[in-house]
């Protein structure tokens, strides 16, 4: 199958076509859909200063205009933090340099980070207005934007977008996925599920037509912070990494962006709190959900059980 | 001797329906314990359905939240597929 491999919002992506090899076609579209993840990675990181969020995020100014998809971006990700009570809030930024995550994760890493902890600013998303038709976003000078995992939730349903002619599709950034219809060599996209506990084994193989799945875990992004280990997923309810006893959530939705919501509310609350048939499961249009907490045990929902693979 | 011809009958037609009953209780079985057989329902299953509805999934009790874990640690879980086309993980 024609696939393209390339490394952006510093991950690994892999895309992959249902179709014949050397097809000049193909390759145009690989190249097309690997555009539009270089794009979002182009305007919407928090670490490149140039970058269109970047800019937004310095400006002194209370009111900002901004692109249409950034305004747009912005505009879902605020219905997905009042559809989620808050538990998902890209206005958490603060919290997270506070902790220590002021540089790229392989900094931060690297140096530990001792440093006084301070009032953080406790900015939320409430403290965000996007005017999506003016293309105007308002809100206090510092309160700022981090649209890491939703962006690149997005990126990869904008990739596939650009592949929707083919018959089969798979994206996959950085082990957010969404695929399309079916790949030449099974009947369903074989999605391995990663063991946090054991990060070169699985913990469950899922099948996949159409759909994404998206995974939240610690096992990465973890460094010391005055002596304390720390990760990157804040719970937006108190401004401190999340703390449920998760190691990992995975989600099966509908779309990619949905899935990196949904995979942190399921993270930050823990098992039993997010169900596909709840109305907030519905409308993130969740099929299934899979938990491995810090004890080694794993849980998932029935939708998620529908989706896995009989070995 | 009437009655004794009667009853060989009765034997003979008893025998048979016992051993029709066999028969079709072992066909009946059969065809149940080759439907159990792993990897013949998944290849039926995948080839004919949709993701996400699969009949080899297990059974549910409607309205709970979270299936079952059965303690079951990650080690227990997950023999590898012939095919892999991706990773979903940490990043």
């Amino acid at each position: 199958m024609p696939q393209r491999q390339l490394a952006a919002m510093g991950t690994d992506c892999l895309l992959i076509l249902h179709g014949p090899e050397d097809d000049p076609a193909a390759e145009e579209a690989l190249e097309r859909a690997a555009q539009q993840v270089r794009e979002y990675e182009e305007r919407f990181s928090r670490f490149r200063p140039e970058s269109e969020l970047s800019r937004l995020n310095e400006s002194p100014q209370d009111q900002v205009q901004v692109g249409a998809e950034l305004g747009a971006l912005l505009a879902r990700s605020l219905e997905y933090a009042r559809i989620t009570g808050g538990l998902f809030d890209p206005v958490v930024l603060d919290d997270l340099l506070v902790l220590g995550y002021d540089r790229t994760f392989e900094d931060v890493r690297d140096r530990p980070h001792d440093g006084a902890v301070g009032e953080t600013p406790r900015l939320r998303w409430r403290d965000v207005l996007v005017d999506a038709a003016h293309q105007v976003v308002a809100r206090p000078s510092g309160a700022r934007v981090d649209l890491g995992g939703i962006a690149k939730g997005a990126a990869a349903d904008a990739a596939i977008a650009e592949l929707s002619s083919y018959s089969g599709a798979l994206v996959d950034l950085g082990g957010d996925i969404r695929v399309q219809g079916r790949p030449t060599d099974s009947d369903f996209w074989i999605i391995e599920v990663e063991d946090g506990q054991r990060p070169d084994g699985a913990v469950d193989y899922i099948r996949l037509r159409n759909g994404a799945v998206a995974t939240s875990s610690l096992r990465k992004r973890r460094w010391l912070h005055n002596g304390d280990i720390v990760h990157h997923i804040i719970d937006p309810r108190n401004g401190q990494p999340a703390r449920a006893g998760v190691l990992q959530c995975s989600v099966i939705a509908d779309t990619t962006e949905h899935a990196e919501v949904a995979a942190k509310v399921g993270f930050i609350r823990g098992p039993g709190f997010l169900h596909e048939r709840s109305e907030l499961g519905k409308a993130l249009g969740v099929r299934g959900i899979a938990w491995l907490t810090l004890d080694g045990t794993y849980r998932r929902t029935s939708g998620w059980r529908k989706h896995e693979l009989d070995c | 001797m009437g009655t004794k011809n009667g009853m060989k009958r009765r034997t003979r037609i008893t025998l048979a329906l016992a051993a029709l009953t066999t028969a079709a209780f072992g066909a009946a079985f059969g065809l149940v314990a080759q439907q159990g057989v792993p990897g013949q329902t998944t290849t039926t299953a995948a080839a004919t359905q949709t993701a996400g509805q699969s009949s080899s999934a297990p059974a549910q009790s409607s309205g709970s939240s979270v299936a079952p874990s059965n303690g079951s640690s990650s080690s227990q879980r997950a023999a590898a597929p012939r095919v892999v086309h991706a990773r979903t993980r940490a990043t």
